[in-house]
């Protein structure tokens, strides 16, 4: 009150001195915002402002967790969740569904994010060092390389869907639009090879710009971005691209840099400690990030959260009884007897698990397993690298060459089961996705395994085509 | 209630004494115009009812037993009342009644008499709110004016509610009319909660103003009449003023009622056995997925009492509401000061288990006159609410989903778990032997919670405070002239208090116990300062002129603590060391906050012109910036003029007799709109982006530099007319609303990235063109009995212009809900519905070319009219269906009755021709594993069967997916209240001192008269004040049915 008063008798004052000097008085700038210039003003704000992009990473509908849930209740391991409505369900999903509509403006506001870090960081020159400058240049190109790999082969079918992936991807915005009106924000679709492209560029600008992360790993060894984290994502690409030589290249750099390893304690750990050594990129995560979070990875897959995704009983029979992936990582729940659920994902804080170190081995036996006329045995003992931490049986060498490359990618279904993967391996390797709960097969190359365009984009852009089928 | 009924008794027996009389007298009453004799004049003895009328010759005799007062009435004409002072005969002459005209309705910076009214004002004066025994204000505003339209949202405790004033004049911005309480702005705030995003509890302030304090409320509708609040009158201004003494007056009054309530109804949903069917058939029907012979549905005994569980989840959450309300006023008066002063206590219980609300309410309003030239007063009133509220509506765990989705084969209660409540360890609702899972399939879509044991463990409250007061001084130096400066504060705080039990899932489970508690302030301050002119020239001319300066600054604080992990669930504050704050093994800092502030600057000026109270005109402009907009955009000027002329006054209308009042009246100007517009919207923004661990500042909005005011050219012509010696009142009036540069918080496209992919804009137009019409009349006016009407009805016609690259708007919430150019507002785009097909129960729709797709759930394919594998039913099948959520008319009837000391009211609200989107009907016929309504009893099991309920098909909910199957006609007619009263005016109680003694009895919500399925037709309206699509169902709570019994004592 006593505040109050005084404000009073300033506006007294002024008021009676002059009638314009009133609006000084109750014309205030804000007191939670700082304009453009002054969030660029200092190499501090500016380290503040890179540090934004991951916030924006976080977005709850994209990279806060939802894009790898819809990865995998699109695969077959995570049931037909009906809290998604009709997204699991293919033939039932309208351009109008709200997740997918969501999903698709959050990437594109993480994107933003990227991109007017990279504007406002060319219109401030000299206010950081070329090295601090081309840290947080690396860093935005990895985040938005990211985003546009979940874009690209959730919205587009695969990279050899058609011969030079010349058929229809999304658009690729890459500088920030100055008039949100402005008809030149109607862009068309860039096709699949031209959006793979630039990720590839970007990407190798990051890993050119990039460190490794400490040996003692700190939040911002695995949860910013690394040389690693770079290297692991353009490997990803290569294997997508079906181009096992590179794919083979990248996941050696991995191991030979000598930064990574397998916890020896088992599966759960990672999923535990977010900062070992297996976890080489995962968007960081903390219980106040967003205290009514309905969307963290832990509410959907626990059941002490919402609990909102059951797994399947056929995932679960992929592993022994004794596969530390099983009796670590699956739980039973009394309450609801035969409901089965992963425990990747126990709480709030979660982090989003985007590359571990397994990835990278069984990455390198599926390049090797293709690349390799004959039967590979170092893929098959990358395989059972994999499955002797976790306690399971070895397996045998496969007769086939086709044998071993069914094998590696069954253990990466294993492995990286509701780490977003899901439909994504499906795609990529040409397969149909199979009958699943209730569920019909869906064809590789059918209209339903890509997601629609939103009507609202495509209503606003006539320049947008929409996939076939929606 | 004992004490009230005590009080009661003793006051009854009085009642029937009786008086001896010993006098008697007569007369002859006249009329003053033409000096004839009057008949049917009613002649009583003030203070009783004690009395004769005249005869057909004017005369009257009367018995006297002292010298008493006599009270002349007569409909129209002006009430005398002569001593009789041992006189026994009397001459009186009555004259004709034009105070209806010189009443005085409060305009911006002062106040006008009716007859000099140029612009549209709608009036309801204090003792007709109090004559409807509310506990809320806005619930008796309810079909008493023409164009204004007030619509509650529902039947919780402190909901908001919708004040339509000619319809939805804004889109984006909040299309709430500005409220001013004498004279001082309101902080337009419709929501104090902050969490759950105003779809768990909500709170609208303005169910903390006292309606026993209102003199009136005067609501400006057209541009002439609002101009002076131009900055924010395009959606209207109500105005409310508060009470005054009166000179030489010494009064104080009681008010005490009682009520107690119910939802008007409720939805219809399975028993237990009709739920096993049901849910056992939707499996049974999808075989193919789940197997052959699957039970899900089973009996459980949590009791074991031997008889399987049963619950009826509606009548466990809904109750019979109760409330006592008491207040007090004192009020009065010498030549040189007058006072008001009040005091009220509230305690509601209201219809949904745990929700309550307990308002006490003070106001001082004094007024002090020293000298003649000088005025002084200062008003200050202060309310203090706790409110309990309810989660509901869309919220999963509340009344409405959860509550209606819950299953009835289990029990509430299990005495087997510590907390008492059938919860699961994880906090949800027991479901007992129901097999939920199969095949690795969950069949529960969304979570089912034990509401009743969520709301009994857990807290969800508001302590909001109010204050209103303003200061003024009013000099006069010379006649005519007066210079006034007001100073007017508003502080409003509210205390949001959450907790979350680690027994209910939720963020009670997931956190081990959860508080979290927001502490918000708002500060606002105006000072205006004005000078007005009025006077009369050679008794003809007569010159009224105000120029004046107001400035306004508002600040708005918030601050947020929460903690989790608590030592044990004893503790459910933030109480010291109690908790830990650590999830996922790191403390949480569980504190924040926002600060923000807004000022507004106006200049502005009248100045009005009267020849011989006959030709009127007026002319006036206001200039005003908001903060929020452009740094050189922010001024907006909003000029006005209108016109007047009574022709009754004109010799050539004396020989129409029947006619005794005809004014025509016509305004255009421009207002403006800049409610709900955030007060940084112009800019682009970096705020706080943190991550995780780490500090940062990301982009938090994108802004337009050049944003200005929204404009609203409001033209409005009238016509008064007075019939039969005033004994007809009509009021007819055409109004258009062009709107421009409508403020839209503008949706852009995805790709470009902006945040919440919204901009706010000017870009789009509407109009509002439309037509009210009141009458007021005196039906009967006899000896006894009396019975006056008031209808008013008014059309109104809505056209969307332009928008933004002229695609539609959507809305946030049911996208369906469009603004479309050239379709009025809240049209709704929609798939049809084209029925089950009667062959098989497939549920069939038509494409955007009206050909019939029919889908068959077990094949999970599509169809076409030959049967015909087809693509699915898509979002481009969706056609304007030319039906819209806004109304096209409504109204309000009231009637009053009074014979002897008895009163009837019935006053009775309509609105129609729009269309409800049943989304809750839509849910609630799920085949998902959960209850239903009693419609899907209707569904199709066997060929042939003609229905409108598709076959069940366990987790395919294509044919309940959004279509015109869902879309309902809303209009109703609903008896808003039914009142009888009695007043006591034997002399007894005059001798006693009693200036007042009246009992009462009312139903609120007597009844509806609607086509619609849903439990309310009202429901729902905008619910967190969109204003595109305003009429979705969607899991509201009914509103009540109160009845009240009250009484009323003054002395």
């Amino acid at each position: 009150m006593k505040k109050m008063r005084l404000l009073f008798n300033i506006g007294m004052v002024g008021c009676m001195l002059t009638l314009g000097s009133c609006e000084k008085q109750i014309f205030k700038e804000p007191y939670a915002y700082l304009s453009p210039a002054d969030a660029f003003s200092t190499p501090d704000k500016i380290s503040k402002a890179a540090t934004g992009m991951y916030d924006q990473l976080q977005n709850a509908n994209f990279f806060g967790g939802r894009v790898l849930v819809y990865a995998d209740i699109r695969g077959i391991d995570a049931g037909v969740p009906a809290y998604f409505g009709d997204v699991p369900k293919f033939n039932t999903l309208l351009s109008t569904n709200s997740y997918v509509n969501d999903a698709w403006r959050g990437a594109y506001r993480t994107i933003y994010e990227v991109n007017v870090f990279l504007k406002n960081l060319a219109a401030n020159p000299g206010k950081v060092s070329d090295a601090q400058a081309a840290q947080y240049t690396a860093e935005g190109k990895f985040i938005r390389s990211l985003v546009y790999f979940y874009l690209v082969n959730l919205w587009a079918q695969p990279y050899k869907f058609t011969s030079g992936a010349s058929h229809l991807g999304v658009p690729l915005i890459l500088t920030a639009s100055d008039d949100p009106f402005s008809a030149s924000n109607q862009v068309p679709r860039n096709t699949v090879a031209e959006v793979y492209n630039q990720i590839e560029k970007d990407l190798l600008e990051a890993e050119a710009a990039l460190n490794y992360p400490n040996n003692t790993r700190a939040f911002a060894d695995v949860a910013r971005a690394t040389k690693g984290a770079a290297q692991g994502l353009l490997m990803r690409l290569y294997l997508y691209k079906g181009d096992y030589q590179k794919a083979l290249d990248y996941a050696n750099k991995l191991i030979t840099s000598g930064k990574y390893a397998m916890n020896t304690d088992g599966p759960a750990t990672a999923f535990r400690n977010f900062t070992t050594n297996e976890s080489i990129f995962s968007v960081g995560m903390s219980g106040g990030d967003n205290p009514n979070t309905n969307n963290a990875l832990g509410q959907h897959y626990s059941p002490d959260g919402r609990g909102d995704i059951a797994i399947s009983p056929d995932y679960v029979n992929l592993m022994e009884a004794t596969d530390k992936r099983r009796t670590d990582l699956v739980r039973t729940y009394a309450p609801a007897p035969g409901t089965l659920w992963s425990t990747k994902y126990v709480g709030v804080a979660d982090w989003v698990p985007v590359l571990r170190y397994s990835e990278v081995l069984l990455t390198k036996a599926e390049a090797l397993a293709n690349l390799n006329t004959a039967v590979d045995a170092d893929a098959v003992a990358l395989v059972n690298l994999v499955r002797s931490r976790s306690n399971a049986t070895p397996i045998a060498a496969p007769a086939t060459k086709q044998g071993l490359i069914n094998a590696v990618i069954l253990e990466r279904r294993i492995e990286l089961a509701f780490e977003g993967q899901g439909i994504l391996d499906f795609l990529r390797t040409g397969r149909n996705i199979p009958a699943h709960a209730t569920v019909n097969e869906q064809a590789y190359g059918s209209d339903y395994v890509v997601f629609p365009i939103p009507k609202y984009e495509t209503d606003m852009n006539l320049k947008l085509d929409q996939n076939h089928g929606y | 209630m004992k004490k009230t009924l005590q009080f009661l008794l003793p006051l009854l027996l009085i009642v029937f004494h009786t008086i001896a009389q010993d006098r008697t007298i007569s007369g002859i009453v006249t009329s003053k115009e033409g000096n004839s004799p009057m008949p049917g004049v009613i002649v009583h003895i003030k203070g009783t009812a004690l009395g004769t009328s005249t005869d057909q010759s004017g005369k009257f005799t009367l018995k006297l037993t002292k010298n008493e007062v006599l009270v002349f009435s007569f409909v129209g004409y002006i009430e005398q009342q002569i001593s009789t002072n041992n006189r026994t005969s009397f001459n009186v002459s009555l004259e004709t009644d034009r105070r209806a005209l010189e009443e005085v309705v409060v305009v911006g910076y002062g106040t006008r008499q009716i007859k000099d009214l140029t612009g549209s004002v709608g009036v309801i004066k204090g003792n007709k709110l109090a004559a409807e025994a509310n506990v809320s204000f806005d619930q008796a505003l309810s079909g008493k004016l023409a164009g204004v339209q007030v619509t509650s949202s529902g039947g919780l405790l402190g909901d908001g509610i919708s004040v339509r004033v000619r319809g939805v004049n804004s889109i984006s911005g909040s299309a709430l009319p500005l409220f001013v309480i004498d004279g001082v702005p309101m902080i337009p705030e419709e929501n104090l909660n902050l969490m759950n995003s105003g779809n768990g509890t909500r709170f609208n302030p303005l169910s903390m103003m006292n309606p026993n304090d209102i003199q009136s409320i005067d609501v400006l509708k057209d541009a002439a009449a609002a101009v002076l609040y131009g900055s924010r009158a395009a959606n209207g201004v109500v105005l409310i003023t508060t009470k005054k003494g009166k000179q030489g007056t010494a009064k104080i009054s009681f008010d005490s009622k009682v009520n107690w309530s119910q939802a008007t109804k409720l939805p219809s949903l399975l028993n237990a056995q009709q739920f096993t069917m049901i849910n056992n058939e939707k499996i049974a029907n999808a075989a193919n997925k789940f197997g052959n012979n699957v039970i899900i549905a089973k009996d459980t005994d949590l009791d074991g009492d031997g008889k399987p569980d049963e619950t009826n989840w509606m009548k466990a959450l809904y109750r019979t509401g109760f409330a006592h309300d008491n207040a007090v006023s004192l009020s009065g008066g010498s030549e040189k000061a007058t006072y008001y002063a009040s005091a009220r206590y509230v305690d509601q219980q209201g219809i949904v288990f745990g929700n309550q609300m307990k308002t006490g309410q003070v106001r001082v309003n004094m007024d002090v006159t020293p000298t003649k030239w000088l005025k002084a007063g200062i008003n200050v009133g202060y309310a203090k609410t706790f409110n309990k509220g309810v989660l509901s509506d869309r919220y999963l765990a509340g009344v409405g989903v959860s509550g209606m989705n819950a299953f009835p084969n289990v029990a509430l209660y299990d005495p087997n778990n510590t907390t008492g409540f059938n919860l699961t360890s994880n906090g949800l609702l027991g479901l007992g032997n129901n097999v939920t899972t199969v095949n690795g399939t969950k069949l529960v879509s969304n979570n089912i919670s034990n509401v009743y044991a969520g709301i009994a463990m857990q807290r969800n409250e508001n302590t909001p405070q109010n204050m209103t007061g303003n200061a003024y001084m009013e000099v006069s130096p010379v006649s005519g002239l007066k210079l006034t400066t007001k100073i007017g504060v508003n502080y409003l705080s509210n205390f949001e208090d959450q907790y979350s039990s680690p027994y209910i899932n939720g963020l009670g489970s997931a956190y081990n116990g959860m508080v979290q508690d927001y502490f918000r302030t708002n500060n606002q301050w105006v000072w205006q300062n004005f000078a007005t002119y009025d006077r009369t020239f050679a008794d003809a001319h007569r010159v009224s002129l105000t120029v004046g300066e107001e400035s306004q600054f508002n600040k708005e604080q918030q601050t947020f603590a929460g903690g989790n992990d608590f030592a044990d669930p004893f503790y459910q504050t933030l109480i010291d060391n109690t908790y830990t704050g650590i999830i996922g093994g790191e403390t949480s800092l569980w504190s924040g906050g926002d600060l923000k502030s807004w000022g507004i600057q106006s200049y502005f000026g009248r100045i009005g012109y009267t020849f011989r109270n006959r030709y009127m005109i007026e002319g006036a402009y206001r200039t005003d910036a908001y903060s929020g907009f452009g740094i050189d955009s922010r001024w907006g000027k909003f000029p006005s003029i209108s016109a007047g002329w009574v022709v009754s006054e004109e010799n050539f209308m004396k020989s129409i007799p029947v006619i005794s009042y005809l004014k025509i009246r016509g305004s255009y100007g421009r207002v403006g709109n800049m409610n709900g517009i955030d007060p940084y919207a112009s800019r682009t923004l970096y705020g706080g982006g943190l991550y995780a661990s780490q500090n940062g500042f990301a982009t938090s909005q994108a802004g337009i530099s050049t944003l200005k005011w929204e404009t609203s050219q409001k033209t409005d012509v009238a016509l008064d007319i007075h019939l039969f010696k005033d004994r007809i009142g009509i009021v007819a009036e055409y109004f258009k609303n062009n709107i421009n540069g409508l403020l839209l918080d503008a949706p852009v496209l995805y790709t470009v990235g902006i945040p919440n992919a919204s901009v706010y804009t000017n870009i789009g137009a509407m109009s509002n063109n439309g037509f009210e019409f009141t009458v007021n009349a005196t039906v009967l006016s006899l000896k006894n009995f009396n019975w006056t009407s008031s209808l008013n009805f008014t059309a109104i016609k809505n056209n969307i212009k332009a928008l933004v690259n002229n695609s539609d708007l959507l809305d946030p919430n049911f996208n369906p809900g469009r603004a479309s150019v050239g379709k009025p507002l809240g049209e709704y785009k929609l798939v049809r519905w084209a029925g089950v097909d009667p062959a098989n129960g497939n549920s069939r729709f038509l494409t955007s070319d009206g050909n019939v797709k029919s889908y068959d759930p077990v094949a999970q394919k599509w169809y076409d009219a030959e049967g015909k594998v087809t693509t699915a039913i898509g979002g481009g099948d969706a056609v304007y269906t030319g039906k819209t959520g806004m109304p096209k008319y409504y109204g309000g009837w009231d009637n009053n009755f009074s014979y002897k000391n008895f009163e009837l009211g019935i006053s009775l609200v309509y609105t129609g021709g729009y269309y409800i989107y049943n989304s809750t009907r839509a849910g609630m016929l799920s085949n998902s594993f959960q209850n239903n309504l009693t419609e899907i009893l209707d569904r199709w099991t066997s060929a042939g069967q003609n229905t409108n309920v598709p076959k069940l098909y366990m987790m395919d909910n294509t044919g309940n997916q959004t279509s015109t199957r869902f879309l309902e006609k809303g209009d109703f007619l609903r008896a808003r209240t039914i009142s009888l009263g009695y007043t006591f005016r034997q002399p007894v109680f005059t001798r006693l001192g009693f200036n007042n003694l009246k009992v009462y009895g009312q139903v609120y919500n007597a009844f509806t008269i609607t086509g619609y399925s849903g439990i309310d037709p009202e429901v729902n309206y905008n619910r967190n004040n969109t204003n595109i699509a305003t009429a979705v169902d969607s899991r509201g709570v009914p509103q009540p049915k109160t009845y009240t019994l009250g009484l009323n004592v003054g002395f």
